[in-house]
Formats: C-alpha cells, sequence, structure tokens
C-alpha cells in the first residue's frame, strides 16, 4: 500500500475507533448525574484523593413556593447535595457538625472498613457539636448509595438528613443519555407550622422528590429516543411504588449492585423500599408529557386533612346558606370528591400549600407530593420545559358526546 | 306664741317673776337641737329635689298629695316608642311605679305627725245641773272653761320633736325609694344582657341544628354510623330545650320590668331595650375617698343620725320638764239654789312630786345610747359596703375588659385561622362551625361580665348615695 492508502487507513481506524469508543463527559458512555433541586457536591482533589466537605446543620428547604419548613440537612440543604464518583476513586469524606446533638456519617451500601462503617459507638465515637470527622475509603463498586446519620436517626433523618452517593463506573454495559436521581422523602409538617414532626410514624402528610413537592418540581426534558436512566432513593418508613406514564422499563441496579441483564423484566411501577436503591432505565421513544408519580395516591397529595368528615354524596345546598348565615366564608365542599381543591384557589393558612393543584394545558391536572412531568421532545430548546406537548388531532382525546347534566353535581 | 302664753297665764296681776319664768321656760323649750322644717303648704318639693338629685329624674306627680292627683298620669305617647336605655327606663319607673310612688307617698302620713304636733289641745267646757231632791228650791247650775297652759308652752318643744321625726322619716322614705331605683336599674341590666344572650343562643342553636341536619344526610348516605348522628341529635334536642327555658326565663324578667315602669294593657308589649353598647373607655373612680363621700351622702346613716338627733332632743325637753306638771287655766261660773250666782277663774297645778318623768327619761337616756351606737355600726356598715362596691366595680370592668379585649378577639381569631384550614380541606365542617359557637360563647361570657359592671357600678352609686355627676362615664 501506498503511504497515502496507509494514512487513508490509520485516519480510518482512527475515526472508526472514535465512532466506536464509548461516549461521556468522563470519557465514558454515560453522563453525569442530575440531582434536580439538590445539585452535586463539589470535591477538591489532594494527592489523588477526591475530598469531599459536609456540614449537618439545621436548614431551610423551600418545599414550594409559600411552604418552607426547618429541617435537619447538610451544607444548608435537604436532600444534602449528591456525592458523584467513580469506581476506584480514593475518597475523603469530612463531616462537620453544626447540629444542636451528637451525629455521624454512614454511607449506606457502600463496601468500606468496618471503622469507616459511621455506625456512632459501634464503629467510631459521635461527632459532637462544633467537632469535624473524617472518612476515607476506597471505591471498590458502582451503583447508586446514599449517606444519612447513624446517631438519633429517628429525630436526624425525619428532619431531613441524607443525600445521594452515585459512584460511576468505568464504562456502562449501555450507553446512558440522561441520568437524573432522586431522594424520596417524607414529612408530617402541621399545615401552619414549619417544623417535621420526627415522633411521627405512619401518618405523614408531605411526600417529596429531593425536597420539593408538586407542582413546584421542575419537569425532566428529555429528547426522544434518549436512554434515560432515573435513581430513587428510600429512607422513608414506607415503600413508594413509582410509576412511570408512557413507557415500561426496567430495573437496572439497586444499592446492593447492578442488576444481571437475566433479571431484568419489563414494569412500569418500581417499589422503593425503605434503606434501599433502585435504579431503572428506559427508551423514551414517543413524544409526549408523561407522568412520573408514587402510586400510593395520599402521596400524591399535599397537606391534607385526615379528620375531614366523609361528604360523598351529601347534598349540601340547601344547608350552605344555613352556616353562612355564621360563616360568612363558607362554601360547601367534599360531596362531589375532593376536585373543589384542584380548581378552587381559597385562601389557606400561612406556610401551607394546597392539596392538590397544579395547571396543565387542558385545565387543573390536581396533583401534590411525589408527582412530575417528564416531556419527551422532539428537539429540545429553551422552551421545552415550559411549554405543553401539542398532540396531533388524531392522537388527541376529544368529547364525542356532551352529558345532558353534565354541569349539574351532587350538593350544587 | 309667748303671747298666747301670757294671755292665757295671766289670772290677776302676776308677778314679774313668774312671768318671767314662763317665759323662759318656753324660750328653753325653743332651744335645743333644732330639725328641718317642714312646709306648711303640704307641698314636697324639697324631698322631690332630693329624690330627683340622687336619681337624675323626677318623681311623677301622682306622688304629690298636693297636686291633688291620686291617679297615674298617662305615659306620654312617646315614651315607648324608641328603644330604651336605661336612662329612659328609670325615668319610667320614676314618674309611673305606683309602689314606688305610694313609698314616697308615705311623706304625707309622717307629715301629718308634724301637723299634729303643732295644733294646741282643744280647751274643754263643762257644765252641770242639780236638782235638789226633796227640798224645795231651784235647781244649780255650774258651767266652767278649762284650757291646758302647759300645752301652749310644750307645743314649740313637742313640734321640734315632731319635725325630727318627720326629718327621719324623710330619709328612711327617700332611701326606701333610692333602693327600689337600684333595683330597676339591676332589673333592666339582667333583662337587657337576657335578651342579647337568647340572641346569640339562638345563633348556636342554628349553628348546631344545621350539623345535625349534614350529620343526618351522612348517615342516610351511608358515610357514618346511626351512633354518631344519634349523639350529634341529642346535642340538638339539649340545645332547643336549653332555648325554650332562656325564652320562659325572659319574659318572667320582662315581666317584672312591666310592673317596675307600672305599665299594663298594650303598653306591656310596647316597649323594647336598646341593646348594649360597649364598655365606655374611661373607667372606675378609683382616686376618690369613697368611704368619706358615702357617709356624707348616704340616707340610711342620715335617718340613723336624724334618731339619735331625736332621742338627744326628747331627753333634753324631758329634763327640762321634768319639775313641771300639767296646768290648766279656766273660768268657771256657777249659781246654786240658795245662793248667789258665781263667776270666777280656776287654775289646777299638777305637783311632780313622785312622778318627775324618771322613767321617760330613762327610756329616753336608753334609746339615746341604742340610737348612738346604731349610728355608729350603720355607719361600718355602710364603709364595708362602699368598699366592697369600689372593688366590685374594678374587678367586674377588668373582668368585662379582658372578656371583650382578649378573649373574644382571639375566639374569632381562632375562627379565622379554621375558615383558611377548612378552605384547604384540612379542617372539617364540624369543627369550623364549633369553633365559631366557641367564639360565639365567649361573646355570651362578655355580656354577662359587661352586666355585671354595669350591676356593680349602680350598686356603687347606691352605696354612696345615689347618683352623682360623673364627668366621664357614659352610662348604657
Amino acid at each position: 500500500m501506498s503511504t497515502s492508502q496507509w494514512t487513508r487507513l490509520a485516519w480510518g481506524v482512527l475515526w472508526l475507533f472514535a465512532a466506536l469508543r464509548p461516549f461521556s463527559v468522563h470519557a465514558a458512555n454515560y453522563p453525569k448525574t442530575e440531582t434536580p433541586h439538590a445539585g452535586t457536591l463539589a470535591y477538591r482533589l489532594e494527592q489523588g484523593v477526591k475530598v469531599f466537605e459536609l456540614t449537618a446543620e439545621p436548614v431551610k428547604r423551600e418545599m414550594a413556593s409559600g411552604l418552607v419548613i426547618k429541617g435537619w440537612g447538610y451544607n444548608g440543604q435537604t436532600p444534602g447535595p449528591t456525592i458523584e464518583a467513580n469506581e476506584g476513586d480514593r475518597i475523603r469524606v469530612l463531616l462537620t457538625n453544626h447540629l444542636p446533638e451528637a451525629t455521624s456519617i454512614h454511607f449506606h451500601g457502600v463496601l468500606l472498613p468496618s471503622g469507616m462503617d459511621g455506625v456512632s459507638g459501634l464503629n467510631q465515637p459521635r461527632i459532637e457539636p462544633g467537632e469535624t470527622y473524617a472518612y476515607e475509603f476506597l471505591l471498590k463498586q458502582h451503583g447508586t448509595q446514599m449517606y444519612h446519620p447513624h446517631a438519633d436517626e429517628t429525630t436526624q433523618m425525619a428532619l431531613g438528613m441524607m443525600g445521594l452517593f452515585v459512584i460511576h463506573p468505568k464504562q456502562e454495559p449501555r450507553r446512558i443519555d440522561r441520568d437524573f436521581a432522586f431522594f424520596l422523602q417524607e414529612w408530617d409538617v402541621t399545615p401552619g407550622a414549619s417544623k417535621p414532626n420526627p415522633i411521627t410514624m405512619t401518618d405523614f402528610n408531605l411526600f417529596s422528590f429531593n425536597g420539593r413537592v408538586y407542582p413546584h418540581l421542575d419537569p425532566l426534558v428529555v429528547k426522544r429516543g434518549e436512554r434515560v436512566r432515573i435513581r430513587f432513593a428510600n429512607l422513608t418508613m414506607d415503600s413508594h411504588p413509582i410509576h412511570v406514564h408512557g413507557v415500561s422499563f426496567v430495573q437496572t441496579g439497586t444499592d446492593g449492585g447492578p442488576t444481571p441483564l437475566s433479571a431484568q423484566f419489563p414494569e412500569t411501577t418500581i417499589n422503593v423500599l425503605p434503606g434501599s436503591t433502585r435504579d431503572f432505565e428506559f427508551i423514551a421513544h414517543t413524544s409526549g408529557d408523561w407522568a412520573m408519580h408514587c402510586h400510593k395516591s395520599h402521596h400524591t397529595m399535599n397537606q391534607m386533612g385526615h379528620d375531614v368528615p366523609n361528604m360523598i354524596g351529601v347534598d349540601q345546598t340547601q344547608d350552605t346558606e344555613a352556616v353562612q348565615k355564621i360563616l360568612p366564608e363558607y362554601m360547601a365542599m367534599g360531596s362531589d370528591g375532593m376536585d373543589d381543591m384542584a380548581s378552587m384557589h381559597m385562601p389557606g393558612p400561612v406556610n401551607t400549600v394546597p392539596m392538590m393543584s397544579g395547571t396543565g394545558p387542558f385545565g387543573p391536572i390536581g396533583m401534590g407530593g411525589m408527582f412530575l412531568v417528564i416531556k419527551v421532545r422532539d428537539e429540545i430548546d429553551n422552551s421545552s420545559a415550559t411549554s405543553w406537548y401539542k398532540s396531533p388531532p388524531t392522537e388527541q382525546a376529544h368529547r364525542v358526546r356532551s352529558g345532558a347534566n353534565a354541569q349539574q353535581k351532587s350538593g350544587r | 306664741m309667748w303671747h298666747e302664753a301670757y294671755r292665757y297665764a295671766r289670772i290677776g296681776p302676776m308677778k314679774k317673776s313668774v312671768y318671767l319664768t314662763f317665759v323662759l321656760g318656753v324660750l328653753l323649750c325653743a332651744g335645743g337641737p333644732s330639725c328641718a322644717h317642714v312646709h306648711s303648704d303640704g307641698s314636697f318639693v324639697v324631698e322631690r329635689e332630693i329624690v330627683e338629685e340622687r336619681t337624675g329624674f323626677a318623681l311623677g306627680a301622682a306622688a304629690d298629695a298636693a297636686e291633688g292627683s291620686d291617679a297615674l298620669s298617662p305615659l306620654p305617647t312617646a315614651a315607648l316608642s324608641e328603644p330604651l336605655g336605661v336612662d329612659d327606663f328609670l325615668k319610667l319607673v320614676l314618674l309611673n311605679n305606683p309602689r314606688l310612688l305610694a313609698t314616697f307617698a308615705e311623706l304625707g302620713i309622717e307629715r301629718s305627725e308634724v301637723v299634729r304636733a303643732g295644733i294646741l289641745r282643744n280647751p274643754t267646757l263643762s257644765g252641770s245641773v242639780g236638782f235638789p231632791l226633796g227640798a224645795l228650791g231651784a235647781p244649780s247650775l255650774g258651767l266652767g272653761f278649762v284650757q291646758s297652759l302647759l300645752d301652749v308652752f310644750v307645743r314649740p318643744m313637742r313640734l321640734r320633736l315632731a319635725q325630727c321625726g318627720y326629718a327621719q322619716a324623710q330619709s328612711r322614705i327617700i332611701q326606701t325609694v333610692l333602693n327600689m331605683t337600684l333595683e330597676a336599674q339591676e332589673a333592666f341590666f339582667q333583662l337587657q344582657a337576657s335578651q342579647e344572650l337568647l340572641l346569640l343562643q339562638h345563633t348556636v342553636k342554628d349553628a348546631t341544628h344545621v350539623a345535625t341536619r349534614l350529620k343526618c344526610k351522612q348517615w342516610q348516605a351511608g358515610n357514618i354510623a346511626e351512633l354518631e348522628y344519634r349523639q350529634q341529635q341529642a346535642l340538638d334536642e339539649q340545645m332547643q330545650l336549653d332555648l325554650d327555658v332562656a325564652q320562659a326565663s325572659l319574659i318572667k324578667e320582662r315581666e317584672g320590668c312591666n310592673v317596675l315602669m307600672g305599665l299594663w294593657s298594650s303598653d306591656v308589649h310596647r316597649w323594647t331595650i336598646k341593646r348594649p353598647d360597649v364598655l365606655p373607655k374611661q373607667g372606675a373612680l378609683a382616686s376618690e375617698d369613697y368611704e368619706s363621700i358615702a357617709v356624707l351622702r348616704r340616707l340610711d346613716l342620715e335617718a340613723a343620725r336624724q334618731k339619735l338627733q331625736l332621742a338627744q332632743q326628747a331627753l333634753h325637753y324631758a329634763k327640762t320638764m321634768r319639775f313641771i306638771g300639767e296646768i290648766d287655766v279656766g273660768i268657771s261660773a256657777s249659781r246654786d239654789s240658795e245662793g248667789p250666782r258665781l263667776l270666777g277663774p280656776s287654775l289646777s297645778l299638777e305637783l311632780p312630786l313622785f312622778n318627775r318623768r324618771q322613767p321617760l327619761i330613762a327610756r329616753l337616756e336608753a334609746e339615746m345610747r341604742q340610737a348612738r351606737l346604731l349610728v355608729q355600726a350603720t355607719a361600718i356598715e355602710i364603709r364595708s359596703e362602699v368598699r366592697q362596691a369600689a372593688y366590685n366595680v374594678q374587678v367586674t370592668r377588668a373582668i368585662a375588659e379582658r372578656n371583650a379585649d382578649k378573649l373574644v378577639p382571639i375566639r374569632h381569631q381562632i375562627v379565622s385561622l379554621s375558615q383558611l384550614y377548612y378552605n384547604n380541606m384540612l379542617l372539617g365542617m364540624y369543627p369550623l362551625v364549633a369553633n365559631k359557637q366557641a367564639e360565639i360563647m365567649a361573646r355570651r361570657q362578655s355580656i354577662e361580665a359587661m352586666r355585671n359592671y354595669w350591676v356593680s357600678q349602680a350598686r356603687l352609686e347606691r352605696a354612696l348615695g345615689g347618683r352623682r355627676p360623673y364627668a366621664t362615664e357614659e352610662q348604657p
């Protein structure tokens, strides 16, 4: 072969190599993890060790516009910022305690030496207020892990102390285009108050993704055809069956490690158990606006009164006037369900958001809590996050017949 | 007067000394403590003025016998057309309550005693005829005319004592009128509060009734069990019963006010009471020496003092007249059957040898000691009553203010907050209504506290001897 042929061959081989080479910011075939509303913890390199600094402290968290809670967290937020590192990294976490009581930090699911496991009293002394402790270990795995306290956990976790710990592999078995991570949280915050009650065992009233509730959760905007991975972590008292509309997905990992291909079966709902993480992946093959939410219906409501009387099917029309004589602002509610809340915008107590709200292109959505929208678009631009999908007419549900009593509901 | 004494006592030439003794005696009797002067024209102007000054209102004409009317005047048409405040009510009570006016009219009875005391004893005319039995002859005739001379001298003393007695009765009777006025004030405030409380009770009952109707519908729709509905229903029925009882009580209180205003026939239904106003800003009269004011103004204490004066005066007169007995002077004419016709003066003197008014003096001394002690006792009781009344005004005022300025606004705020929670479906309809009912109950308590304050004000007024001009105080 001539020199020019060899040159062309070399360039061709190089081009082939570049084309086939896995793509990623980290020179791998996956992107950085996006933790909406929480972000990633920056690190510094010290002699090849990634050093992460965390401060455990009381925090204020805006869960929604008009709802701020006073919890405990890391680096001014709950959940804490995501620690993101790679398998094979040596990392050092410096934890400073600015809480009014002792704490520690445990790296959930991470394979590390016993002395770094962070169970106060067992693996280490408690970290007293004002102290800083150092944890250092080599990452020998990849997957979605968590960090959380292991001193007075009932209080500290109930007040919001937790964060994601994502360990990337050198290479993903399949190329990932988008990677999102969410921490599931449950709270009991009395409407009108702002401090979560750590004593509550079962009767929670706020359910959040990364410390935010719908309709104050940003949509996930992905391009049609992208492979999307979503990670969920759960340190609440309940399991959360997370359901995604419009796709079927497969579970690809837990906090125990990657799920073998042979064990991956299609699902539309994945149950994230307390004390575990779940990763799943899907191809966003159909453009549109797709809901993703916990399928426990109370978990897609914001603060709700559990002692409200059951008025379903009770005609209150004749009684409303009588009540208004002593309570002029009174309006009958509940005769036809709770949908009144979705559309009415009546003033409520301070630091409280309506039980269900949110507006879409066709009217009130009437959701809250663990609910957000995945927007799959053919092309992504600056307006994608705020615009709504416009279905072609043949793919749009539409009215074919009006009900004669469509506007007449019982009790009105 | 002493001229009359001179004329009656003159039997021939009188020694100057004797005459002077009589004059001196009269003057002595004229001395001693003096009492109130009674109008001789029969009117009760002074007494009316006292009542008006102490109550702020004029007595009805029917109380005054001198004006000749013994029937109640018809009420002016406009008197009952507007809702009555306490002043309007008291005005009508003093104008028209026959029992109160009858009490005042007792002054006429007391005054008659004064008139009686000022009248001299009537002279006595006596005559006799003697027919001779057996012997012949003309019948004998005798004629005599006698006047008590002592009565002339003691009349001024007697009159003074009667005037003292009248003054005491005057104080006592006016005090009774003031007491009746206080009772009327209390009855007014009670009725005014009861009316308002009943209105609020109706509202509470209506709210419970609505909740009951909804619970019934919930039960019929299968949303709650019958037990829950029946519990609500029992509450509803009990509230209705309480309302019926309160209504009956209100009728009774209203009738009491009808009687106080002296109303009958269609007038009993014609009047209404003003709704209570808010508490006035200026408060009680904390800096005054109420006890001193009370001991000066209280008519029952005055009556006790006057009784002591009466006893002192009577004792003085009794001691002065202790050595003077009955003196009767007169003229007699006679003719016997054989003798000449005779005409001449007569004189009868009682000699105070055994009875020198010792029992009377002893009795009067004992009465005087008793009266002195009763003045003290009355003063002590009045002072205590005033202290207690003044304290009650402060306490009831503080309670009324705390109810109106703190509790009721907080309850109202609870309702406002509850409405916000209800709007967000965080609170059900029943606790919302219950919180409103709690607000209404706080308002009821506030009304009762106000009533207690006004009543304690009225009692302080009475304890201080009747209404005084309070420059800054407003009345409901």
